[in-house]
């Protein structure tokens, strides 16, 4: 019988993109990038890779390890190579920030770190992908999910291999006609790519298993779920197709990404059909409250979504940045933080009290957190998130920078919860003695399966 | 059936740690089987394949059940068919469910 093992990296990557999230929330509640800025400005564009490599690519790949094996029923392929990749993934993440910080006269920069740096994104996240698809094509069960996760990992390679070609025409390596289409039709490929193909694609492959396993609710089956995967698949292919457009004749058709948004648009709205669904055939009556943050995050989805449509008829940088901020942190990031609500004292469990199982009594997984103190950090989460969306949009920047602090404040609360999770803080007297796990790292190596 | 009812009560005492109850009422243990000479083999599951507590409550069962009296050695298999469904559920864990 398969089963899946624990992932030894999985917390440490985990607290990179806690440190990486902190760090762009305190920028902006400090002014830093749009709107003090441009939205293509270096200062802003340092902002967007903190947050989508720092924070969501990092805190995916790390769920990533531990939750595809458990879905396709085969232990992970090259599991040694995970921190190869987080080396990889924080050095290029830095050198890329070093890299926009030389375009605004940073000392000791230089705009060769910005190449530098998506060589070394490229090498990590594709090492990354080949761990991911060799796991997944090996696998027992090639199910619904594991569709939408490969589609993911297609896309971050696309993601990586646009953003390697953007970084090298800002580093003046590549000039003329090319680098003019680069920067004004490549952006926008690179930033849809990145945020619907990979971040958005990977979050719904993921829910849709997890959500029906956090709400006991049965999985989706029929051909909903199947008509969101293939409208991702063929918007996917329009978006790669633009991709191959802009390199062969310096230009983008516009109507293949045009097309491939409304597919997008339409697999979306089918998908949070499907989540409605499942909170509506639950068999869990009272909603944990990871499972209630997650409902935000869902909404987050469809203002962004409803925002993005604004953005594209309209064509104004506030609009964009007001649907990217909703997207970026209230949708990929709201739900990314309700699952490690969940999963961060679940591994935590399996490491201290699984071996105990039928040989004393163990606490429940939902002991080791207070969802009481909690729930008010994930409500100033939600509602700041949506003030930071709305300021951006009246362009109001005082506010903006008050609402990130907001976010800030709440994500520290959050990460406070997660660290008494990690050291049994919050459990009853006959378990608050029990020894405790390290912080970052799994104690052992023991296989978590017989 | 009076081992095997021992057995079910001492199955009682594993708890899945996601859903909080035990394994018995939440229609986790397909079967017992106690053969001659007290040898048991108990066909089970869990809420969610390839899951990585499945070891562990395999592991649990094989204890609890081995410290029936009368017990000679425990066998546990796990499986997937049928997958678990909450229909499984003892009527008075669903109400609490």
């Amino acid at each position: 019988m398969q089963m899946a093992t624990l992932s030894r990296w999985t917390l440490t990557y985990f607290a990179c993109a806690l440190v990486a999230l902190m760090l762009a929330l305190g920028m902006i509640a400090l002014g830093y990038g749009y709107p003090a800025d441009d939205l293509a400005a270096p200062r802003t564009l340092i902002l967007v890779h903190l947050v989508s490599i720092g924070w969501l690519s990092t805190l995916m790949l790390g769920a990533l390890f531990q939750f595809l094996p458990v879905l396709v029923g085969r232990d992970l392929v090259g599991a040694a190579l995970a921190p190869m990749v987080l080396f990889a993934i924080l050095a290029g993440l830095a050198c890329l920030v070093c890299g926009f910080g030389s375009l605004e006269g940073w000392p000791g920069t230089s705009g060769e770190m910005l190449p530098v740096g998506g060589a070394l994104l490229l090498a990590g996240f594709a090492l990354a992908a080949g761990v991911l698809l060799a796991t997944l094509l090996q696998g027992v069960d090639l199910n619904l999910p594991a569709g939408f996760i490969a589609l993911a990992l297609l896309s971050l390679l696309m993601t990586a291999l646009l953003g390697e070609t953007l970084a090298s025409t800002l580093a003046g390596l590549v000039g003329g006609a090319f680098s003019v289409a680069m920067i004004t039709d490549g952006l926008p490929l690179h930033a849809s790519l990145g945020l619907g193909g990979w971040l958005t694609l990977a979050a719904i492959g993921v829910s849709y298993r997890l959500v029906s396993m956090f709400l006991v609710a049965p999985e989706r089956t029929g051909p909903r779920p199947r008509i969101v995967l293939w409208l991702a698949c063929v918007g996917l292919a329009g978006l790669c197709l633009a991709v191959a457009w802009l390199l062969l004749f310096n230009l983008v058709w516009w109507p293949l990404p045009t097309l491939s948004g409304l597919l997008a648009l339409t697999a979306v709205a089918a998908y949070l059909a499907d989540m409605v669904a499942l909170y509506r055939t639950r068999r869990r009556a009272s909603l944990e409250l990871h499972m209630l943050a997650a409902i935000g995050a869902f909404a987050m989805l469809a203002i962004g979504a409803a925002a993005l449509i604004a953005a594209r008829w309209l064509d104004q940088d506030r609009l964009w940045a007001a649907a990217l901020y909703i997207l970026a942190l209230g949708w990929l990031g709201g739900l990314g933080l309700s699952m490690l609500y969940k999963i961060v004292p679940f591994l935590t469990w399996l490491e201290c009290f699984a071996p105990l199982m039928g040989r004393a009594p163990t606490p429940r997984v939902q002991d080791l957190v207070r969802e009481d103190q909690s729930r008010w950090w994930f409500a100033l989460y939600g509602a700041a998130t949506l003030a930071g969306g709305v300021m951006l949009l009246t362009e109001q920047a005082s506010l903006l920078r008050l609402a990130a602090g907001g976010q800030l404040v709440a994500v520290a609360l959050v990460i406070h919860q997660l660290v008494r999770a990690r050291k049994l803080a919050n459990l009853p007297d006959p378990w608050r003695n029990h020894p405790r796990p390290t912080l970052l790292l799994p104690a052992s190596r023991r296989k978590a399966t017989s | 059936m009076e081992l095997e009812a021992g057995i079910r009560a001492a199955l009682r005492d594993v708890i899945d740690p996601e859903l909080g109850h035990n394994i018995i009422d939440l229609g986790m243990v397909y079967d017992i089987d106690v053969s001659t000479g007290g040898a048991v083999t108990v066909l089970m599951t869990t809420t969610a394949r390839f899951c990585p507590a499945s070891a562990f409550l395999t592991e649990a069962v094989t204890a609890r059940a081995g410290s029936v009296s009368g017990v000679s050695r425990v066998d546990v298999q796990l499986t997937y068919d049928p997958p678990w469904s909450p229909d499984f559920m003892a009527p008075e864990i669903a109400l609490r469910f």
